[in-house]
């Protein structure tokens, strides 16, 4: 089996945030860059094929300017077996269908049999790419994914949805997969691991190698960048526990008009 | 006439409470372009549950009635969505951003060679363009995106942040749309489906949430903020802390990795307050703490705080609510 895993890097979610002085974007030189968490569960999954079937071949894509790179090795020290880098410098935030259609033109060229997607990337929050692929490629889809169960090339992807309820959807491949949480912890990159993707090949190609314009899927033609204004400094509520709490209710109900 | 088209969200063949929110909106987009509004409704049963939208300034009900329907699929309803969106040929296209939201929307727009915002929390209307405002970084920034001109325009909108307006008394049209067997996905099916226990609102779409942290100590004491949440009308959340140690399950996780809330009123007790956390409730409109540790991060982005032992001050909250409440 040919398993697909788009890996996107991101800020790490600890960063603080900072506004370019021009507004036109946020300050880079600041933040660390990981792999986006909900990708590893999904590369996670896919390793778990590769352990029960040596013979599966797991392929990192991840788009990005020149720094990805890291990221992507990272994935091959986890044990992706090769990657590709499409090469984009500065692509604004929310164009997620240029990205669907570069994913989906490397499907089709790959062959693959399954894309696996972390559900959504944690600067963006757009939660867009893998069903817009799906609907590129026409393909059955399965997104916020916590367990897969395999029968042979086809899987029952287990969905957590509302209220805690879950929902059982079998899938035939070709199909694609979206993954929040799921069950098993993604795996540490071990020495070998990383001596071994040093031997690896990752191919650095661009989104015109795909025939895909760029400008010309832009959704939005401006983004303005703003942080939140601050709350009012916090109320602190002092007294006995009863008489504590009989204040803060007064206050939701008469002050901050909640209750 | 310009068509601002809203995909209503159904549940047991009612109208959500998030889809009146996303009408609401559609409505003042509507009135901007002096278009107007149409609703797609789908489900099992809905088409003798549609009086709620003629509370609304609706121009027209498209209804797709099926008994394989009766549970949301993508791969079952998908493809009739789109015929029907390609035969309106909206200005814009507006759906509220929970998982149904997330699942289909970018999946249509992609299908009708558009991009889209998801999980807007505001929108406005420039020169007759869309002009919407986001959060990402999980709160920590947000961006306005005008759209650049192709239509549909579409956007998903965060539950609980937009308020519902009723505004007429209205009979729509309703146009009823056919449902065939062969329009589906091929290679998905749902084949079954676990109800989880909860009878309350999902997070996402709570007015008000109690949480806890891993000061809870177990699960069995988690009991003391159900009781809370019963007498306010509360859901009930719980920080990673929590629920890693096994104090609840995955899916009442507020934060980061869990579930993004916006409430009205927001209570946590024993939470530290990780930026990880904050990242999921930050929108909520008040938000109270009740931590031991009055250095406690989450102190800095409470409107009301309390510093005390929260097995003492739950319940003293409770009866202080239901002496309120007069219940």
């Amino acid at each position: 089996m040919k398993i697909g895993v788009c890996i996107k890097e991101v800020a790490d979610t600890a960063s603080k945030i900072e506004l370019r002085a021009d507004g036109t974007g946020i300050n880079e030189s600041s933040l660390k860059f990981v792999m986006n968490p909900y990708d590893e569960f999904a590369l996670e999954e896919a390793l778990l094929v590769k352990d029960k079937d040596p013979q599966t071949e797991v392929v990192v894509i991840s788009i990005g300017p020149e720094r990805i790179g890291e990221t992507i090795r990272k994935a091959l020290a986890m044990g992706a077996d090769r990657g590709m880098h499409v090469k984009i410098d500065g692509l604004p935030f929310g164009e997620s269908l240029a990205i669907a259609q570069i994913l989906s033109k490397v499907a089709t060229q790959e062959k693959f049999d399954l894309l696996m997607f972390g559900k959504q990337a944690v600067d963006d929050d757009n939660f867009q790419v893998p069903p817009m692929v799906g609907a590129l490629l026409n393909w059955p889809q399965a997104v916020n994914v916590v367990e897969l169960q395999w029968q042979g090339n086809n899987v029952t992807a287990i969905r957590e949805t509302e209220g805690g309820s879950r929902e059982l959807v079998a899938l035939q491949a070709p199909f694609l997969i979206g993954m929040t949480k799921g069950i098993h912890e993604p795996r540490y990159a071990s020495l070998k691991g990383i001596m071994a993707a040093k031997k690896k090949e990752t191919k650095v190609v661009t989104p015109q190698d795909f025939a895909v314009d760029v400008a010309a899927l832009h959704t939005f033609s401006q983004a303005v960048y703003s942080v939140p204004t601050e709350r009012q400094a916090v109320k602190m509520i002092g007294g006995d526990p009863a008489q504590a709490a009989a204040e803060l209710v007064r206050l939701l109900r008469e002050e901050a008009k909640v209750i | 006439m310009q068509k601002v088209v809203v995909i209503v969200e159904t549940k047991g063949a009612a109208i959500k409470k998030s889809a009146l929110e996303v009408i609401s909106v559609a409505a003042q987009v509507a009135d901007k372009i002096q278009g107007q509004v149409e609703v797609v409704v789908f489900g099992s049963g809905v088409k003798s549950n549609l009086s709620l939208v003629e509370e609304f300034k609706v121009a027209k009900v498209h209804c797709i009635d099926a008994p394989e329907l009766a549970n949301y699929h993508l791969h079952t309803i998908a493809p009739t969505l789109l015929k029907l969106l390609q035969a309106l040929q909206p200005h814009s296209i507006l759906a509220s951003a929970s998982l149904m939201g997330k699942d289909l929307l970018p999946r249509l727009a992609a299908a009708l060679g558009v991009g889209m915002a998801s999980d807007c929390v505001a929108v406005r209307v420039d020169n007759g363009k869309l002009i919407v405002k986001r959060p990402i970084y999980a709160g920590k920034a947000f961006v306005e995106l005008t759209f650049a001109g192709r239509m549909p325009f579409i956007c998903t909108l965060r539950p609980n942040v937009f308020p519902i307006n009723k505004t007429a008394n209205n009979k729509p049209e309703v146009a009823a749309v056919a449902w065939n067997a062969a329009d589906v996905i091929n290679g998905g099916k749902l084949v079954e489906i676990k109800a989880g226990e909860s009878k309350r609102l999902d997070l996402t779409e709570a007015d008000i949430i109690v949480s806890g942290g891993r000061s809870m100590k177990n699960a069995d004491n988690f009991k003391i903020l159900f009781d809370l949440a019963d007498v306010i009308g509360a859901s009930v959340g719980a920080s990673r802390a929590a629920v890693d140690a096994g104090y609840a399950p995955h899916s009442m996780q507020v934060g980061q990795t869990g579930k993004v809330v916006s409430p009205k009123l927001y209570m946590a007790f024993g939470i530290s307050g990780a930026i990880q956390h904050l990242a999921g409730m930050r929108t909520s409109k008040v938000i109270v703490a009740v931590n031991t540790d009055p250095e406690a991060p989450i102190f800095k982005k409470a409107d009301y705080g309390i510093v005390g032992d929260l097995f003492v001050l739950v319940p003293e909250i409770k009866k202080a609510f239901e002496k309120l409440l007069k219940i």
